[in-house]
């Protein structure tokens, strides 16, 4: 299968991708600038617990003591640090407020009918307010029933604030910021290599390569294998050598088992050629393929690898994203995952490769009939 | 003006690049920021093994806020890394015993990535559980305990909470930051018709022709304004108008500021293009450039988040500064900063034509 024809398209195109020695050093260069930046902002988010802080408005009429408790709970230093705490007048469009975005969320506090309540509109489902408000709630009507019952808070005989949870660290620890994006970024930036493969169809498109290649004894076969097999390992090459910079310089974890992470670079690669090839066969244009590289290699496979965020959750797209099933296999080898989990993704970047050098075949076989 | 008719004939004519232009960015705010994204309840697997009374109250809390997912204690690491769940809680058999009695026992959880999303649900489960053991030391009987703990959200003082579902200036702000990432592919595109030319020859053909190069370049330039105008408005106007996106009544602002951003990024293109010496180093350069000018930028993320020397380089990028416009106007109604983006956006453009004006000229001499 693999002649002497095959193997001299395979060193001219390895010849031809290390001439443009820049492509290498600055896609890894920059890729290594997105891991740190991505990384840092998550460990910052980590360590404060916010993204930013969180826009609250208060109106609170409730009666004492719960609203004298309820302002001074919010004057403290440590909720200033994550919300940006403003009080309005009882007469505010609440609903209006929230549309405009002036706040995430608005708190209602009134005492009617002899009753306090507190009433929180957020469009942050995830609000801290909802727990804080909760917690106030909660422990307002905690001390109520035992002030009730005994008097005073003070005559509990231990009043009982312990820490409740313990977080249980992963075997293999857990990730960081450096080391979540040190996977997902880098297989989103990899994808536009894809422009590599999409210059091989176009060279021998424009080049005439095809029609002239009928008269000599060399196959398309051998010039598209040779070529694609030549863009694959050059692919996996740039993401071993990011890989270990990221490692290196940057502490990336990187503790997995080495063939699982090599065998998920080759097919991730195999699939980023692919991608390449498929779109310079549809557009014929290196302008077009490179929206269509950006556009589904850069953008929507990484969203559902977590790329842009790392709240996601897996829905139906993200089974046809590889950046989502590379990032499993690569967390569950460097993490401890099971080798149910590693199996699955290799079989599923598998399938979509399959998929995808089907549809290549498909196109290429009537294109070049019709050039024929 | 056969240069200026002949970029925006060609443009029209290619299907493709329409659907990169105008689709694309539609495709993708549909699916990244009016499908939600950020903002998703957290995924809760708890794993009771005591099923008590006060376990099953406290699950319930958990359900208020998050999604409780059923699934098989063995897997929970491969759940948690094919982020299927974002949290887990595991109750071990006598735990209400023991907590109630005052023993020092803890709740196991575990989480992969997401501790700032957890923040919130965390602090509840503490303070939920706190309060029901001084409920407990305060009650006559087991029967009074969890009568009381029935009372804990509605007593003295109820609490309720109404998530709103809106598309918020937040959520426009998302989007032009995916928008603001999609006019940069435009420029690309637009800019692609000058590397054409420059790879078939046809600028030195035209500059040998009594066509001034200024006014060559100045052709070039202007159909990008042109296209880049149409291609802003119909986006910005479609968000609104076919999307509802709200922009506080500061949409023309929006606009302006938006377009004069793709006009200072037609010229950062056009500058590359100039430069270096052929299309794949051209378009090679963008690509990389792309990212990057996205996220230190603050497309997806504030920059306020970011290290004081990053938010210093960011400066330096155009996307920095209609970013700032974007969430000033849009979130805080603050239209301060505008004079400034303005005159700087004004600069970025006049400095990078006038390196792609060195650049051309450098290539034209050496032909």
């Amino acid at each position: 299968m693999f002649t002497i024809f095959m193997f001299t398209i395979f060193m001219f195109t390895i010849k031809n991708n290390f001439k443009a020695f820049w492509i290498p050093l600055s896609i890894i260069a920059t890729t290594l600038i997105v891991i740190f930046l991505l990384g840092s902002i998550l460990e910052n988010m980590q360590k404060t617990g916010v993204n930013s802080k969180e826009r609250v408005g208060i109106i609170n009429e409730m009666n004492h003591p719960y609203k004298d408790e309820f302002d001074k709970m919010f004057e403290g230093n440590e909720l200033k640090k994550i919300l940006e705490i403003t009080c309005l007048n009882e007469n505010e469009d609440v609903q209006l407020l929230l549309e405009e975005g002036k706040f995430h969320t608005i708190i209602e506090a009134y005492y009617l009918d002899g009753k306090n309540s507190i009433n929180v509109s957020t469009v942050y489902p995830e609000s801290y307010v909802l727990a804080i408000a909760t917690n106030f709630t909660q422990t307002a009507n905690t001390v109520t029933m035992v002030m009730q019952n005994q008097g005073d808070m003070n005559t509990l005989e231990k009043q009982y604030n312990n820490k409740i949870l313990k977080t249980k660290i992963l075997e293999k620890g857990n990730p960081i910021g450096l080391d979540y994006y040190g996977v997902v970024s880098m297989l989103q930036m990899i994808a536009i290599l894809g422009i590599i493969a999409v210059y091989a169809i176009l060279d021998d498109k424009t080049k005439n390569i095809f029609p002239r290649i009928k008269t000599a004894p060399i196959s398309n076969f051998n010039i598209i294998a040779g070529r694609t097999i030549a863009n694959v390992l050059y692919i996996t090459f740039i993401l071993v050598v990011i890989a270990t910079l990221a490692s290196l310089i940057l502490g990336v974890n990187w503790n997995g088992n080495y063939l699982v992470i090599l065998t998920v670079f080759i097919l991730f690669s195999f699939i980023i050629t692919l991608l390449g090839m498929i779109s310079a066969q549809l557009t014929k244009s290196v302008t077009a393929s490179l929206g269509v590289i950006m556009g589904i290699g850069s953008v929507l496979w990484p969203k559902y690898s977590g790329a842009f965020s790392p709240f996601i959750k897996s829905t139906i797209m993200s089974y046809v994203s590889p950046n989502f099933h590379a990032k499993n296999v690569l967390f569950a080898t460097i993490y401890g995952g099971s080798t149910k989990t590693i199996f699955e993704g290799l079989v599923f970047l598998f399938i979509i490769a399959i998929v995808m050098m089907s549809i290549f075949t498909i196109i290429e076989r009537s294109k070049i009939n019709d050039s024929i | 003006m056969t240069v200026f008719k002949k970029n925006l004939k060609v443009f029209f004519s290619s299907p493709i690049k329409l659907a990169i232009v105008f689709l694309l960015p539609f495709m993708f705010v549909l699916l990244f920021v009016s499908g939600g994204t950020g903002n998703l309840p957290t995924t809760v697997a708890v794993f009771d093994h005591d099923n008590t009374k006060l376990t099953k109250a406290l699950i319930g809390e958990i359900e208020k806020s998050s999604v409780i997912v059923q699934c098989d204690e063995n897997e929970v690491l491969d759940l948690l890394i094919n982020s299927k769940v974002e949290y887990t809680i595991t109750i071990e058999e006598g735990y209400t015993n023991a907590l109630l009695s005052g023993k020092d026992v803890h709740l196991e959880d575990t989480y992969f990535i997401n501790k700032e999303k957890l923040f919130p649900l965390m602090m509840s489960i503490e303070a939920y559980l706190n309060n029901a053991v001084n409920l407990y030391n305060i009650s006559n009987s087991e029967e009074d305990f969890y009568l009381k703990l029935e009372y804990i959200n509605d007593f003295e003082v109820s609490y309720s909470q109404k998530n709103i579902e809106i598309n918020s200036s937040q959520k426009t702000v998302d989007a032009l930051g995916f928008m603001i990432q999609f006019i940069i592919y435009s420029g690309i595109i637009l800019a692609a018709f000058l590397l054409i030319d420059k790879e078939t020859n046809s600028t030195i053909r035209i500059l040998v022709s009594p066509k001034s190069l200024a006014s060559y370049i100045f052709e070039h330039f202007l159909s990008y304004i042109v296209l880049e105008i149409i291609i802003v408005a119909s986006l910005l106007t479609t968000l609104k108008v076919g999307f509802d996106y709200s922009f506080n009544n500061n949409f023309l602002l929006i606009l302006l500021m938006i377009i004069l951003f793709s006009i200072s990024i037609i010229a950062f293109c056009i500058m590359v293009i100039s430069i270096l010496k052929n299309s794949k180093a051209s378009y090679w350069f963008m690509l990389c450039a792309t990212t990057p000018l996205i996220m230190i930028g603050g497309c997806y993320f504030d920059v306020s988040n970011m290290s004081n020397v990053v938010q210093n380089i960011s400066k330096f990028l155009p996307t920095r500064w209609i970013m700032d416009v974007i969430r000033d106007v849009l979130l805080y109604d603050n239209t301060e900063k505008v004079t400034l983006a303005i005159v700087v956006l004004i600069a970025f453009t006049v400095v990078y034509l006038s390196i792609s004006r060195i650049g051309l000229r450098k290539l034209l001499s050496n032909k």
